[in-house]
């Protein structure tokens, strides 16, 4: 076997790697919450045991409900966790999975309110339900109206995904169905709605948006909770960076303010039943991550938590403050073969600590023999050893640990002062190579030029807001704004995909031919001996 | 990594299998018709032109690490430098991933070699490593351009932001420039700065255009068919998506009467 014909079978064997992790299901090693467990929405059971549902995040940020039944004793799955309601494929209300999560058991069973992350990544409050909590029918989307009319209340996400829903909550008071709702508006302004419903299908608006005493506007909702007392509600709400607020909400009237507690910032969304000697949440609690546990998840890691508290505001967190509770959270393999990945990563970062040894030496040896014989220009030889030397002994002395001092003062000056700065100034002059640019392309010397300065002036009109003033007065499918978005969501992007396809097409074929061996370009000056 | 969904699996068989099955039809002497492409085209005039005007050469192939958009970028920097050794013009190629420097290196020689004037030019002098950041490298290319001036500057490859430093940089040397890129978000910025544009998949053609190799030629007839029995699935599934939610779509027309 001659050298080429080795290092093609290599690199056939190299790809095969590849081709059969991608090819593999993702059911082989993986599941459903593979990757994320978040959003829980939990309901007591008569026999003390609880039924929590909870969004799974699966594949490319898909995701799915599932459903765990939790022994309150021993606070562990008695069962294996499951998918119960998965995404639709021809609904457009949640095809792209779920988000935020509310559970409320009733006479016929359960209903279940959720967030339908719809394709364009806006959420729409939907709801479903469940005779026994695993065979789940869906009933499509809640429209609260205003008065009975057919004019849809502010309720459905808006086109951006600046406008719509952050989170949801939901209770029963006196057989009436009451869903509490966070909307979020352009313009950062975000405001608690009350939707109500005797029969949990036709709905409208209770009054005005909830006058919350220490509700920030401009604040985004995180976590609303919501549990019947009485004839009131009493609603547990979490905005960014604030600490949870316990409000009581009377069916009319101002609401008010029981008081209000820091909760961990991992804590993101939560759900709150009634028990015997006080309440117990079920929280959704994320963190940013240096590096994501596997290549798939986002840089957030994501797991379910208990905690109990006596009076609703005083929690403390039992289990899963560290680690995820029970069988929640797990953090599954996506095939077997995705168990070597770590490894083939970590070869790959020896190699290339020895190849960055041996630049170094090379460019050591390369600039000491140009000034060694005065060739060409020194100077910039002698550049390279100024900077190679400073910047190495700056970074050393000034990040090891127990030092710093003058030393960080240095690596900071030259890494943040100096080069930072001067990659900002050279990505900021391309600015004025934009206008030259520019200038040349928008002379109008074709037809194809001309269609591209009106595409331009309509486009960049559009999207400020003069655009709207001067158009103002047309029918709002012919205003400037409109024809902009339509010219980007519909022309340019379905060309920009057309070419999206050609360039995927053309990247697999390559690929194919390459790892076959047909195609010579990556062998070539290989030795055929 | 992500893994293929069901509808992914079925598609990556047929799209494999139909390249390959051209490749074999094209191996076999089956002719094929390929169409032209101004970009790819215009190489041998460009490089003429800077031989004219006694300028260089520049070939930059982008910012690719190693993966088959370098090679595809390598493949044609063979090409043109084949084409300047027949007029004895030296290439200069700007380098931005450490990786790419040795192969780099490997085509720039080879292609001299075979035009039989492997020692016309110094390969460290045609050849260099700028660096690996996208600022310092757009900066040293463009000023890389000031300084030598070539006639025609060729851009094939994965381009950032840099990508209109160098190629209004080689636009006010005067050069005749030809951009190939996979990356449609620079497309724009060579439209308006570059003399010729060669867009996404064309790119991935150049390889086939230049060396005329069928098993080339046979992988771009796959890719065509592939192309097209996926605008055919964009349709049909259009039309199954409004039946679907609407119901018939003649009737979804009349309303709107």
């Amino acid at each position: 076997m001659n050298k080429k014909t080795l290092i093609k079978l290599l690199a056939f064997v190299a790809g095969l790697y590849f081709v059969l992790e991608f090819l593999l299901p993702e059911k082989v090693g993986g599941d459903f919450d593979q990757f994320e467990v978040r959003s829980p929405a939990a309901v007591r059971l008569s026999d003390g045991s609880y039924d929590v549902w909870y969004v799974g995040v699966y594949r490319r940020g898909n995701s799915a409900v599932g459903l765990v039944s939790v022994d309150a004793t021993r606070a562990q799955a008695t069962r294996r966790p499951e998918p119960v309601l998965r995404r639709g494929v021809f609904n457009e209300y949640d095809q792209k999975g779920f988000a935020g999560l509310a559970a409320i058991r009733r006479a016929g069973g359960f209903d279940l309110f959720y967030l339908g992350r719809m394709l364009d990544e806006t959420l729409a409050l939907c709801r479903a339900t469940s005779a026994d909590g695993y065979e789940w029918t869906k009933t499509g989307p809640v429209q609260l109206l205003v008065d009975g009319s057919d004019r849809q209340f502010a309720i459905s996400p808006g086109k951006t995904p600046e406008a719509g829903i952050t989170a949801t909550a939901v209770a029963e008071v006196n057989r009436e169905l009451t869903v509490f709702v966070a909307r979020r508006a352009l313009g950062g302004v975000n405001a608690i709605l009350r939707g109500q419903s005797r029969d949990g299908q036709s709905w409208s608006l209770a009054g005005k948006p909830l006058e919350l005493e220490g509700f920030v506007v401009g604040a985004e909702t995180q976590a609303l909770a919501a549990l019947p007392d009485d004839a009131d509600v009493l609603l547990w709400v979490k905005q960014s960076g604030d600490p949870l607020r316990l409000y009581r909400v009377p069916p009319d009237g101002t609401p008010k303010l029981l008081g209000s507690v820091d909760l961990p910032a991992e804590v993101a969304t939560l759900s709150v039943v009634r028990e015997d000697d006080g309440y117990r949440a079920w929280l959704g609690m994320a963190r940013k991550l240096d590096t994501p546990p596997t290549p798939e998840s986002s840089r957030e890691r994501t797991w379910i938590a208990q905690a109990a508290s006596p009076d609703g505001l005083d929690w403390s967190i039992e289990r899963g403050a560290d680690q995820p509770v029970a069988a929640l959270g797990r953090m599954g393999q996506p095939t077997y073969l995705s168990r070597a990945l770590p490894r083939a990563s970590q070869s790959l970062e020896v190699i290339s600590a020895f190849a960055l040894g041996l630049a170094v030496v090379n460019l050591v040896f390369l600039h000491g023999k140009k000034i060694a014989q005065r060739d060409g220009t020194p100077v910039h030889s002698l550049a390279f050893f100024a900077a190679f030397i400073a910047m190495f002994l700056f970074t050393y002395f000034g990040k090891s640990a127990g030092r710093g001092g003058r030393w960080e003062v240095g690596y900071n000056f030259m890494f943040s002062n100096l080069q930072q700065s001067m990659s900002s100034a050279v990505f900021s002059t391309i600015g004025f190579f934009m206008v030259s640019a520019a200038y040349r392309s928008f002379r109008v010397r074709s037809l194809e030029a001309g269609i591209m300065m009106l595409s331009a002036i309509i486009v960049l009109l559009g999207l400020v807001p003069i655009g709207e003033v001067l158009t103002g007065w047309a029918p709002p499918s012919l205003q400037l704004p409109a024809i902009a978005n339509k010219l980007l969501d519909l022309v340019s992007s379905s060309a920009v995909r057309g070419i999206y396809f050609g360039i995927l097409i053309g990247a697999i074929a390559m690929s194919l031919r390459m790892w076959l061996g047909t195609d010579e370009t990556m062998y070539r000056g290989i030795d055929a001996r | 990594m992500e893994h293929a969904s069901p509808a992914v699996l079925v598609l990556f068989f047929v799209f494999c299998g139909l390249v390959l099955w051209q490749i074999q039809r094209a191996r076999s002497g089956k002719r094929v018709f390929l169409r032209k492409i101004a970009g790819l085209d215009v190489v041998e005039e460009a490089v003429g032109r800077a031989t004219e005007m006694g300028r260089p050469i520049m070939f930059n192939p982008g910012l690719d690490g190693i993966c088959v958009q370098l090679f595809c970028a390598l493949a044609c920097l063979k090409y043109v430098v084949e084409v300047a050794a027949r007029v004895d013009m030296p290439v200069l190629v700007p380098v931005h991933q450490p990786v790419t420097y040795p192969l780099a290196q490997e085509f720039w020689k080879e292609a001299y070699a075979e035009a039989g004037k492997p020692n016309l030019f110094r390969v460290e002098e045609c050849i260099r490593y700028l660096s690996p950041d996208q600022a310092a490298f757009g900066a040293a290319t463009a000023a890389w351009i000031h300084r030598d001036r070539p006639g025609a500057n060729f851009m094939f490859g994965y381009y950032g932001y840099e990508a209109l430093f160098i190629a209004e940089s080689g636009q006010k040397a005067g050069a005749i420039q030809v951009a190939a890129t996979h990356a449609y978000y620079q497309v724009p910025f060579f439209i308006v700065s570059c003399d010729y544009t060669v867009i996404g998949e064309e790119f991935f053609a150049a390889g086939a255009y230049f060396s005329r190799d069928p098993v080339q030629i046979g992988s771009l007839v796959g890719q065509d068919i592939s192309k097209i029995i996926i605008l055919a699935l964009i349709v049909v599934g259009s039309i199954l998506a409004i039946v679907l939610k609407h119901g018939n779509p003649l009737a979804l027309l009349l309303q709107y009467q």
